[in-house]
């Protein structure tokens, strides 16, 4: 991190004015005061928190993320969700301290113990997302892309999307998602919501081998998913930010401990029952969550992929990418 | 969509002998939507808005009653004219089954006398 912002100057107009670009002094300052305008895909965090390890979460995994309000301070800058991860108050607090995470000032959640102050603050603002942002259709499922086309892979916890996400965003695929399609009714196209991707357990030890280079968080144990930490997004798909990507495949994986890889057809309508089951907020789309589920099948190849290891399942879905991508599911 | 008990009795509709006789239409006003596939289709249903997965024989009969109002002698002589008389009896009672079903989600309605 470097000591300030840098000087406004000829060289400056044109570059956003990322979070890496604030010193130390002034990430804390602005988080223990105003707020940081954080970009998060389409919408836009102003977080406040006292706590370090909030900021030094942030400063580690964010630090390519251009600041939401162009670094120009402005506490009463737009934001779609004011934020703010805050110590618990009472006298608990000095017995075992806790964490709280609130939006507009009200507490959603339960507490959580402070150690778990960041993934409650990256888990908090997709509680955010998935129960306020009904703009989109909104599919729990990871997303990447290449040469502009997406894809998805969706799946409860435990199915391995996030540990594939992870693998493929280091084999040349762009992050959209590690969590959430955000899927737009009115042109089928998803936003990117590039953010550091969540691991867990058993997946934390094999992207550290898989990408020796990547930068990841500290772990947290004992959360209720188990260890977890995070990874910082690759800088290219913080750069492509704002650049929306057609569906062309869909991939229901499946991790099975030494499973051959194989992908199967899914027919279209299995298909769409699965991807609304596994859908947000479809129900509150209506005829218009019907209309852009169909378009969304319509223009993608669909495929179950059972898997035992990383290296094959992500030749499989190279060769699948090299398929025409047109082919609708039926 | 949860599986409806066809075990349940429901005063509010037909016995078997009756829904045969009965004329069923899609309730005016109410749009059904379909995606398609080689053997089944989705159905979205704005009177409810529950979206359902059928089997081809159910989606053929409900897209069936979409065109136009039919009781279930009048169904199988559309979906299967073929059938010869012994086959229909047989062919009616199905259709009646699924018949109750539809009326039992909303999705049909008795045309009224």
């Amino acid at each position: 991190m470097s000591a300030g912002i840098p000087p406004a100057g000829p060289d400056r107009a044109r570059a956003p004015v990322r979070l890496a670009d604030l010193s130390e002094a002034e990430l804390s300052r602005r988080l223990r005061g105003p707020g940081l305008a954080l970009p998060a895909g389409p919408f836009t965090v102003r977080l406040t928190s006292p706590l370090e390890e909030i900021a030094a979460g942030l400063g580690l995994l964010y630090g390519g993320h251009p600041l939401a309000d162009g670094g120009a301070d402005d506490p009463e800058g737009y934001a779609d969700f004011h934020l703010r991860v805050a110590p618990a108050g009472g006298p608990r607090r000095w017995v075992r301290p806790q964490v709280g995470f609130f939006l507009d000032g009200r507490n959603p959640f339960n507490l959580l113990p402070a150690h778990q102050a960041f993934p409650m603050y990256e888990w908090g603002l997709n509680w955010c997302i998935v129960n306020l942002a009904h703009q989109f259709l909104i599919i729990h499922a990871a997303v990447v892309a290449r040469d502009g086309r997406a894809l998805l892979l969706p799946g409860p916890p435990g199915s391995g999307k996030s540990t594939l996400c992870a693998a493929l965003i280091h084999r040349g695929w762009r992050l959209l998602s590690d969590e959430l399609a955000l899927i737009s009714p009115a042109d089928g196209r998803l936003s990117p919501l590039v953010r550091p991707v969540n691991l867990k357990n058993e997946s934390i030890a094999i992207m550290r081998a898989f990408a020796p280079d990547a930068v990841f968080n500290r772990e947290t144990p004992d959360t209720a998913k188990g260890v977890v930490t995070h990874m910082r997004p690759p800088a290219a798909s913080i750069d492509a930010a704002a650049e929306t990507a057609r569906p062309a495949w869909i991939v229901f994986p499946t991790f099975r401990a030494g499973a051959r890889t194989a992908l199967e057809p899914v027919p279209g309508p299995r298909a769409f029952m699965r991807l609304a089951d596994e859908s947000f907020n479809y129900g509150l789309h209506g005829g218009r969550g019907f209309a852009a589920m169909s378009r969304l099948l319509r223009g993608c190849m669909v495929r179950d992929m059972a898997f035992g290891d990383l290296e094959s399942a992500l030749a499989a879905l190279d060769g699948l990418a090299r398929e025409a991508p047109a082919e609708a599911a039926s | 969509m949860p599986a409806p008990d066809m075990t349940a009795p429901d005063p509010t509709l037909p016995d078997a002998a009756a829904a045969d006789a009965e004329t069923w239409r899609v309730a005016p006003g109410d749009d059904l939507r379909w995606f398609d596939g080689a053997e089944e289709a989705v159905l979205f249903h704005s009177g409810s808005g529950e979206t359902h997965l059928l089997d081809g024989d159910a989606a053929e009969i409900l897209q069936s009653l979409e065109a136009r109002p039919g009781n279930a002698a009048d169904l199988v002589a559309r979906l299967v004219p073929a059938a010869l008389a012994p086959e229909r009896a047989a062919l009616c009672g199905r259709i009646e089954q699924c018949l109750r079903e539809f009326r039992r989600l909303g999705l049909i309605e008795p045309v009224p006398r």
